[in-house]
C-alpha cells in the first residue's frame, strides 16, 4: 500500500520535475515545439544550438 | 510580436532564429489563418502553444533571448525591451561570426561551423585536435549540425518548400566540399534533377507568385488564383501547400 502511494506521488510529480525552467544566465533545459507553420526539420531548442534564438509568446486573441 | 518579426527581417539572414508561440489556445487551421491574413509577411517560427523553459509570468507577451551556446539571457516583456533584444542578438551574430568557447581551438572550429557554415572546414580542424573531453564536445556539434541539414533538405520537401529544400541541398553539398560526407549527399542534390521533382519546382513558382501576392497584402486575388493552380488535379505535396494557404486565406481567424 505504502508502495503504491510513493508511486503516486511521484508520477504526480512528475510533470512539474520535467517543467524545469531556466533563470537569466543559466543553460536553457531542452524543449520540444509543436509542427510550426513553417519548419524546416528543427523543433527542439536544442536544434537551434549555435544561433541566438529570439522566443515571443504572445497570443491571437 | 510585430516588434519580433520586424527584427526577424532584418537579422535572420544573419543568423537570427525567431520562434512565435501562441499561447491562447489556437489551434494549428486557426493560426494559419491568423499569420496568412494578418502577417502574411512573417518569416518566423511559429508554433502553436507549447511550454517554453523559461521564468514564469502571467501575462503577454513575454519572451527571451537565447544565447549561441544554449543559455537564457534575457526574460520580460518582449514590446517593451526591443532596443535591449536586438543589442544582445547582434552580440551573439559577433560570437557566431568569430566563435566561442574557452580555447583558441573551440572558437575556431565555430567560427568554421556555424559562422561559415563549413563542414569539411570545421572537420578538418577537429582531426588535429587531440583526443579528449573537447573533441568529443565539438565532434557531437559537428554531427548534430550536419544530421540536421540533412534533415532540413527532406523537411523543406515534406511541406512543399521544394525550391527552398533544393536550395538546403546545394548549400549541403557546397558545405561539405570533398569530404567523408559528399557520397552521401551528391544523391540528395541529384534527386531534384528528376522529372516529378522537376514537376514540383515548376508548380511552386506558381505559387510563389500567389504567396508574393499575399505577403504584400494584395491577397484579394489570391484565392481564385490559388484555385486555378489546383483545378488541373495537381497533386502533391507543394499543392497541399496551396490547399492550404488557400483554406487560411478564406478561414475567418477566431
Amino acid at each position: 500500500m505504502k508502495s503504491h502511494l510513493l508511486l503516486a506521488a511521484s508520477l504526480l510529480l512528475l510533470p512539474l520535475a520535467a517543467q524545469k525552467r531556466a533563470s537569466v544566465g543559466e543553460q536553457m533545459p531542452d524543449a520540444t515545439f509543436p509542427t510550426f507553420l513553417n519548419g524546416d526539420g528543427r523543433q527542439t531548442l536544442a536544434d537551434f544550438f549555435g544561433q541566438p534564438v529570439v522566443i515571443d509568446r504572445w497570443g491571437t486573441h | 510580436m510585430p516588434s519580433a518579426i520586424k527584427l526577424n527581417h532584418e537579422l535572420a539572414d544573419k543568423g537570427l532564429v525567431s520562434i512565435l508561440v501562441e499561447v491562447q489556445g489556437s489551434d494549428e487551421a486557426n493560426l494559419r489563418a491568423f499569420m496568412a491574413q494578418r502577417f502574411p509577411d512573417c518569416d518566423a517560427f511559429v508554433c502553436t502553444s507549447a511550454f517554453v523553459p523559461i521564468p514564469a509570468s502571467n501575462g503577454i507577451p513575454n519572451g527571451a533571448v537565447v544565447g549561441v551556446d544554449g543559455k537564457l539571457l534575457w526574460s520580460g516583456n518582449p514590446a517593451s525591451s526591443a532596443g535591449k533584444i536586438e543589442e544582445l542578438v547582434q552580440a551573439e551574430l559577433v560570437k557566431v561570426k568569430k566563435g566561442w568557447g574557452d580555447t583558441a581551438e573551440a572558437r575556431k572550429f565555430r567560427a568554421t561551423l556555424y559562422g561559415k557554415g563549413d563542414f569539411a572546414g570545421a572537420a578538418a580542424l577537429l582531426a588535429a585536435l587531440p583526443e579528449g573531453a573537447e573533441r568529443t564536445t565539438l565532434q557531437a556539434e559537428l554531427d548534430k549540425r550536419y544530421g540536421l541539414a540533412k534533415k532540413q533538405v527532406e523537411a523543406l520537401r515534406e511541406r512543399g518548400a521544394v525550391v527552398e529544400a533544393q536550395a538546403a541541398a546545394k548549400d549541403l553539398l557546397k558545405a561539405v566540399g570533398s569530404s567523408q560526407w559528399t557520397a552521401e549527399v551528391q544523391p540528395i542534390v541529384a534527386e531534384f534533377d528528376s522529372e516529378p521533382v522537376k514537376a514540383e519546382i515548376s508548380l511552386q513558382r506558381k505559387l510563389d507568385k500567389i504567396v508574393k501576392q499575399v505577403r504584400e497584402k494584395k491577397a484579394d486575388a489570391a484565392p481564385k488564383a490559388l484555385r486555378a493552380l489546383l483545378k488541373g488535379g495537381a497533386e502533391g505535396k507543394v499543392a497541399h501547400r496551396a490547399e492550404l494557404l488557400l483554406q487560411a486565406l478564406e478561414t475567418t481567424p477566431k
